[in-house]
């Protein structure tokens, strides 16, 4: 009875996990939670207030698939001020957050067994969304600093691959960025083979330190770029968008009105008149300086507490960090038994599309307080030197 | 860039209501276009200190992301209303929050439907289902729709046809009280009987009921869904909030067997991981309140009078060769034209005079049968404009006929 799409997605461990997670006396570095002492509420309330006071009738209405308009011209215009990158307001649709751009990109332009190309580690939600449209995935390796160049070369020129998804800013769940150079290689191979990049960039202005780096699309403008409020305003508004050439847009737009006709107004409107009375940018910096303090106290718990043979990755910005247990330890007996000591976080299997590694794990530290995440590291430790 | 797209992309058209949409809210046009609540009446006053009263603990889950499955507390009051003003019983029925009724429409979509399954709708029926059916690239097949709702034996007979000649036929999608673009309310006995052939078959039934508090004659009682005759039949009952709360919130329900809701809820995660929780709890804080019996009693007699004022002037104005259904509830009257009167051209001329509505054609299988009819929507309408309008309509309609 049911459609054989539905038996490709991979269940989700996650979600099990998250379940035993939210238990508050656990400590989860599971989940991938913006920190909520940092939403802001009041400002929030304020925005509705105003917005009901003017015009509370159309704010409950239905309206227009491609959003509101205003909201889009304020996305357009950020684009220019932060990269100097010309996208204009009928190339940008919002979107229910930006997991269901995955939805819709995934349906304009995957059939049966087309070549997908995705990072290993790879997001889940993108694995999950794509899966739907039973592509064939091809995993690249991450290393430090973005994708394996040889690898993915090797992969385009020996396969047909329509598309390449990649997430080049604090990735989830590694938490790497790619460097300046890959970007650039990552531009001129794809735009030589005709391959597709959907870049999805919902931590990018989550950055608390180094250098900020340019988008692909700067490089690849035929490309797509997604965007998510979820990270620097509140994922509850649920408010994304795709920015992508018209041709697509259209697509999406026509997908879009079988899916959910069009997203949540009322967020579009508070949302619009939130970013109008206040500074994103002072938002933002605020953000970037609790994660940024949390992030430092989780790589120096691992630092002072962890074994010298774990690997682990120093995220420049974003919400998680990555571990890479030696040989031979098993991320998934290590969840069991720190779940009994109180810690919960996930395993990398997950993560990956055909490959079981077991020695990789992800760590969550925007929603832990930075005790509890000593606390956690060092539980952690304990089972890790002496099981 | 030469972009490839997917098969079903190629073939996905724009909505043709979407279209017409844009001459319908230029200003100064008179719309029967759109479908849309009255903006007049919005419950903003409370949504608005709703959202003024959030205590910290509240505005925390207002703000972050929620459960794929929805909100706890919105799921809780859903399952209570679908119990005590719906008489659906509960056992082993659950819940999931969708983003508007379309999103259920999608997921079921996207749940049951293998390129090439079969689906069964009335003819005519609601665009935005067959969208989202067509998107998963099922073959579509209609079964004819009377004024008291589907004809069930030939919904047999082409149900046994397509098994027959080896088809997969995944379900019957139904829209029993004040169906769009119909009007048209499924009556008792067929509401039985299509029970028994649901049961009997093993014949899923999606049951859309965005309309089902908006009634203008009788009670509740004689509305009550198809479900709500038992739960030995593979039905799955699809909610909005569109109607009786918001549209603008994008919030609508799953009320099924437990065994579709992890289908559905799985399915969810991929396509937007969880409906707006700011959203969800307002519409919780809502129905906490305890006002909404009162507000669907007001909306009951603000669209009744709508109603009620465009049938008078349909009297008054349209040819007898026009037959209309007049709707027991919802939004729309649906008019069959007189032989030889096409809608389209009919809109064509209209719209010079500023009155927009929809023509048939994208509501029914055949669009050359679509074409004699239109859909008249009167919930977003002034009783003056309503009376401008019409009147425009029927003039045009009896010139056109002269003209023949
Ligand atoms: C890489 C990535 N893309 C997309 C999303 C979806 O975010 P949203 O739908 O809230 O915008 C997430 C959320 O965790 C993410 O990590
Ligand atoms: C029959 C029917 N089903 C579903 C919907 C979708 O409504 P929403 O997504 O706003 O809940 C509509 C809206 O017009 C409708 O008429």
């Amino acid at each position: 009875m049911i459609a054989k799409r539905m038996t490709n997605i991979p269940k989700s461990f996650i979600r099990e996990i998250l379940k035993v997670a939210s238990n508050p006396d656990i400590i989860s570095f599971a989940g991938g939670l913006p920190n909520p002492g940092l939403f802001p509420v009041q400002e929030i309330q304020e925005a509705s207030n105003k917005v009901f006071s003017s015009d509370g009738m159309s704010a409950l209405q239905y309206s227009t698939t491609e959003g509101y308009l205003p909201l889009r011209e304020y996305i357009s215009a950020r684009y220019k001020e932060k990269e100097n990158l010309d996208i204009s307001p009928d190339e940008i649709l919002i979107t229910n957050g930006s997991q269901q751009g995955l939805d819709l990109l995934g349906k304009v332009l995957i059939d049966d067994n087309d070549g997908v190309i995705i990072e290993k580690p790879g997001y889940l939600g993108a694995i999950q969304a794509f899966s739907m449209y039973n592509p064939e995935f091809y995993p690249v390796s991450l290393e430090n600093d973005g994708v394996d160049m040889k690898e993915l070369t090797t992969i385009i020129e020996n396969n047909a691959v329509k598309l390449f998804y990649g997430i080049p800013n604090f990735q989830n769940p590694s938490g790497v960025t790619y460097s300046t150079e890959k970007r650039e290689q990552i531009a001129q191979l794809l735009d030589k083979r005709n391959v597709l990049f959907i870049e999805d960039n919902p931590y990018g202005e989550l950055r608390f330190m180094g250098g900020t780096k340019k988008s692909i699309k700067s490089y690849l403008p035929d490309s797509v770029l997604l965007g998510s409020f979820s990270k620097i305003v509140s994922p509850s508004l649920r408010l994304g968008w795709i920015a992508a050439p018209q041709t697509i847009l259209e697509k999406c737009i026509i997908a879009k009105q079988a899916s959910d006709l069009h997203t949540n107004y009322l967020s579009q409107r508070i949302l619009y008149q939130y970013l109008t009375d206040n500074n994103l940018d002072n938002h933002i910096s605020k953000i970037t300086a609790t994660y940024k303090m949390q992030r430092d106290i989780m790589v120096q718990s691992i630092n002072t507490f962890f074994p010298g043979n774990i690997e682990y990755t120093k995220p420049e910005g974003g919400m998680f960090l990555w571990i890479t247990l030696p040989n031979g330890m098993s991320a998934m007996k290590l969840f069991e038994r720190a779940i009994e000591k109180g810690v919960a976080f996930v395993p990398g299997k997950p993560f990956y599309v055909n490959d079981n590694s077991d020695t990789t794990l992800r760590l969550n530290f925007s929603n832990v307080t930075g005790e509890n995440i000593q606390k956690g590291i060092e539980i952690m430790s304990k089972i890790i030197r002496f099981d | 860039m030469a972009y490839d797209f997917s098969l079903v992309s190629s073939k996905m058209k724009s909505s043709k209501i979407r279209e017409l949409m844009k001459y319908a809210s230029m200003p100064g046009v008179i719309s029967f276009a759109g479908g849309m609540p009255d903006p007049d009446n919005f419950p903003f006053d409370d949504v608005k200190s709703i959202i003024n009263n959030w205590d910290v603990k509240s505005s925390k889950i207002a703000m972050q992301y929620g459960t794929t499955n929805g909100y706890g507390a919105l799921v809780e009051d859903i399952i209570k209303r679908m119990t005590t003003v719906k008489h659906i019983n509960p056992e082993g029925q659950g819940v999931v929050v969708t983003t508007g009724g379309q999103q259920g429409l999608y997921l079921v979509a996207k749940i049951f439907l293998d390129p090439g399954d079969v689906i069964l709708v009335e003819d005519p029926t609601f665009i935005g289902g067959m969208a989202s059916f067509l998107s998963c690239q099922a073959q579509v097949v209609g079964v004819s729709l009377e004024d008291d709702g589907v004809n069930v034996d030939e919904l047999e007979t082409t149900f046994l046809s397509l098994k027959k000649a080896g088809k997969n036929v995944k379900f019957f999608y139904t829209i029993p009280n004040f169906q769009n673009p119909k009007g048209s309310t499924m009556s008792l006995g067929k509401r039985k009987k299509l029970y028994e052939l649901s049961k009997k078959h093993n014949l899923v039934i999606i049951e859309d009921d965005p309309y089902g508090d908006l009634f203008y004659t009788g009670t509740s009682e004689d509305y009550l869904p198809v479900k709500s005759l038992g739960n030995d039949a593979p039905i799955i009952y699809i909610g909005s909030f569109s109607k009786v709360l918001s549209p603008g919130f994008r919030l609508g329900w799953i009320y099924a067997d437990d065994i579709i809701i992890d289908k559905a809820a799985l399915a969810k995660q991929s396509i937007d991981a969880c409906s707006s929780s700011f959203g969800q709890v307002i519409a919780s804080d809502y129905l906490k309140l305890g006002k909404i019996d009162d507000y669907l009693t007001k909306m009951r007699a603000v669209y009744s009078k709508k109603k009620n004022v465009m049938m008078e002037m349909i009297t008054q104005y349209f040819p007898e060769s026009v037959k209309v259904t007049n709707a027991k509830g919802g939004f729309f009257i649906y008019a069959k034209l007189p032989d030889g009167i096409s809608g389209n051209a009919l809109f064509l001329r209209t719209i010079k005079e500023n009155v927009a509505f929809v023509t048939g054609e994208p509501f029914h299988t055949d669009p050359v049968t679509g074409d004699q009819h239109i859909r008249l929507s009167f919930s977003n309408s002034s009783d003056d404009e309503i009376k401008k309008g019409i009147k425009i309509i029927g003039d045009t309609i009896t010139a056109m006929i002269k003209e023949m």
